[in-house]
């Protein structure tokens, strides 16, 4: 009889010992999930700003009349002039946002391009982007326009230009603060409220 | 049963502790890319900031050449000026660094670099520029001038940067496309026009004087003897352009009867492409094809009213300028004294239009249409370029609304001269920046 009450009670404890494992390997996994989404978003949103910040510093570079550097300015697609490779010839660049990609289990993941011309050369530089977001203020820290595309007569009154940039993962993850039962996607978040190029503000 | 526990626990332990050491080296991976984008902004702004100390050091001293090193937000900076030709232009290379402690025990360093380039402000790059906006008009037989106050007002625009040592006097509103800058604020009461109400489009700034030194004159005229052309004394010179390149000098300037020689290019009379006359005045006009700088400078005694720049007729560029800002083809026209656009045997109506297209600098004068109070009218006058003057003055005479002499007049700037300067092209002892490298 004890040792039939020996093998019940081991069994149970064992069980529960056993749930309490799986349980615990299942937590452990979607923690490491959600930290390698984490870093994954931070990474794409620290290299792509590291791009962004590297072109959007070198706006009007060796132009002629810098006020002429930016041709066309949206909310989310900008085009300017730059010596990009200081070669002595002054290049096109193009910075703008994809359609959604509706391959993606995020639906709002959208892919940021880079056109360098002559060449067209286009490259992603972030995929992942949900948001790529510019808004274009004069000396005054005003807005320049309240219409988009700024119109193309105040183009060479932009100074600043702040830009927001939020990457998601493309998948979801254990939400890491309110518990493993709830999905989130990982989320970075990158704003620059000052990112000016000296050159477009160099002539007077 | 109990050994199979230990055995179990064991492996999940293992297996746990594995999968959080990779969950930690996520979060310190993390971390460290955050970490790093800190130590790049970090080393981008101590470069900036060394970048901005080097640049006032040199605005505020031309001269200053000595390199520096310091420490900075918790990193440090070093740069250094090199000079990068004749001309004075000046480059600016700084090079920032701060250390960081990657992966909690190894320590890295991150760098940066900024790179701008000064040039001594030419005084080409202005749409218009003038010492004072008082009326220095010489007449070709007379240094006298009324000095009276000349004013911009409604109907007159500037294209291209302009400034004045002095002030504007501005009434009505004129309108001024680029930024402005003077030596004090503007007068804006007191002139025609009614209260000046000007129209700034890319701001104004004042308290900025840019000298111009009569040292730059000297040098032209050392360019030209080394190894441009000189014309000291003598008669007038007359240079025609050609679009094929060529260039024709006549000695006298009317009849050649001295020298009628035809150059096949500028590098042919000037290989420099500097061009100095010297007690004399030089005669222009034609299709000018490369680069050159036409000087004339003022002598002594009868020299004295010699030193001008005549525009017998149109002055324009092979490949124009104005509709291929990518032409190569420049000229700079310097006049210690006067420049003007001929009216004495040329003849002109209403209808007529000249051209010149260059940038115009003029040390003691300024720049007009001759006798433009009595030469009676001549169309209308077009510059694709900029001017640089001592003084302002007038370009025609109006009677119950219609020009009764002189020429209407019609200034672009030419945005080429923003970077580039006809050759040798006077400038100021002042730096400025012409562009700015971050990487």
């Amino acid at each position: 009889m004890t040792v039939i009450l020996d093998l019940i009670g081991s069994t149970v404890l064992g069980a529960f010992v056993l749930l309490i494992g799986l349980n615990l390997n299942e937590s452990v996994i979607a923690t490491a999930d959600a930290s390698g989404a984490d870093l994954n978003v931070q990474e794409t949103l620290v290299d792509v700003v590291g791009t962004v910040e590297y072109d959007f510093r070198k706006i009007g570079y060796m132009v002629n009349d810098p006020k002429m550097s930016i041709i066309y300015a949206d909310t989310s697609r900008l085009r300017f002039l730059a010596d990009m490779d200081n070669n002595g010839s002054v290049d096109t660049v193009e910075w703008y946002v994809g359609p959604q990609r509706n391959r993606m289990p995020n639906p709002r993941v959208r892919a940021l391009y880079r056109r360098v011309s002559p060449g067209n050369f286009v490259t992603a530089p972030g995929l992942g982007i949900v948001e790529f977001k510019m808004i274009f203020r004069d000396v005054n820290g005003a807005l320049v326009s309240s219409t988009y595309p700024v119109p193309s007569n105040k183009l060479s009154s932009i100074w600043i230009i702040e830009t927001t940039l939020k990457v998601e993962s493309p998948y979801q993850v254990a939400d890491q603060v309110m518990g493993t039962d709830r999905m989130v996607n990982a989320v970075a978040f990158w704003r620059q409220t000052r990112l000016a190029s000296r050159n477009i503000k160099r002539h007077g | 049963m109990g050994k199979a526990s230990i055995i179990f626990i064991a492996g999940l332990s293992l297996i746990v502790t594995t999968i959080l050491m990779r969950v930690g080296k996520t979060s310190t991976d993390s971390a460290d890319s955050y970490s790093e984008y800190y130590g790049r902004t970090m080393a981008h702004n101590i470069a900036l900031a060394g970048a901005n100390v080097g640049t006032q050091l040199l605005l505020a001293d031309p001269t200053y050449k000595t390199a520096r090193k310091d420490s900075f937000g918790g990193g440090s900076y070093s740069f250094k000026i090199d000079s990068l030709n004749p001309q004075g232009d000046r480059r600016l290379t700084v090079s920032a660094q701060i250390r960081l402690y990657d992966n909690i025990s190894e320590k890295s360093t991150i760098g940066d670099t900024v790179k701008a380039v000064f040039r001594r402000t030419p005084f080409s790059k202005y749409g218009y520029f003038s010492e004072s906006e008082r009326n220095v008009y010489r007449s070709p037989t007379s240094n006298t001038t009324s000095g009276g106050n000349m004013w911009k007002t409604t109907g007159d625009s500037i294209f291209g940067p302009a400034h004045t040592n002095l002030r504007w006097n501005l009434g009505g509103t004129p309108y001024f496309h680029d930024k402005v800058t003077a030596g004090t604020s503007p007068l804006l009461s007191g002139g025609p026009g009614g209260a000046g109400n000007p129209v700034y489009n890319a701001g104004y700034q004042w308290g900025i004087t840019v000298s111009r030194p009569a040292a730059r004159l000297n040098e032209l005229e050392a360019l030209a003897s080394s190894n441009g052309r000189f014309f000291n004394g003598g008669s007038d010179v007359g240079l025609t352009f050609d679009a094929s390149g060529s260039v024709r000098v006549k000695i006298p300037w009317s009849t050649g009867a001295v020298r009628d020689t035809v150059y096949a290019s500028i590098a042919a009379l000037a290989p420099n492409g500097i061009i100095v006359g010297k007690s004399i005045d030089i005669r222009v006009q034609g299709t000018y094809q490369g680069q050159a700088t036409v000087v004339a400078r003022t002598g002594t005694s009868t020299g004295a009213l010699k030193g001008n720049v005549w525009f017998q007729d149109n002055l324009v560029a092979a490949t124009n300028p104005a509709t291929n800002p990518n032409s190569t083809d420049m000229m700079g026209i310097v006049a210690e004294r006067m420049a003007y656009i001929a009216t004495t045997g040329v003849t002109r109506t209403s209808a007529s239009t000249t051209t010149v297209q260059a940038a115009i600098y003029t040390h003691n004068g300024t720049f007009s249409v001759e006798n433009y109070n009595g030469c009676g009218v001549h169309g209308k006058f077009f510059l694709h370029g900029g001017l640089a003057l001592s003084g302002s003055t007038n370009f025609n005479t109006v009677s119950g609304g219609s020009i009764t002499n002189g020429m209407s007049k019609n200034f672009r700037h030419d945005s080429r001269f923003l970077t580039q300067s006809p050759p040798y092209f006077p400038f100021s002892d002042k730096y400025e920046l012409v562009s700015w490298w971050e990487k």
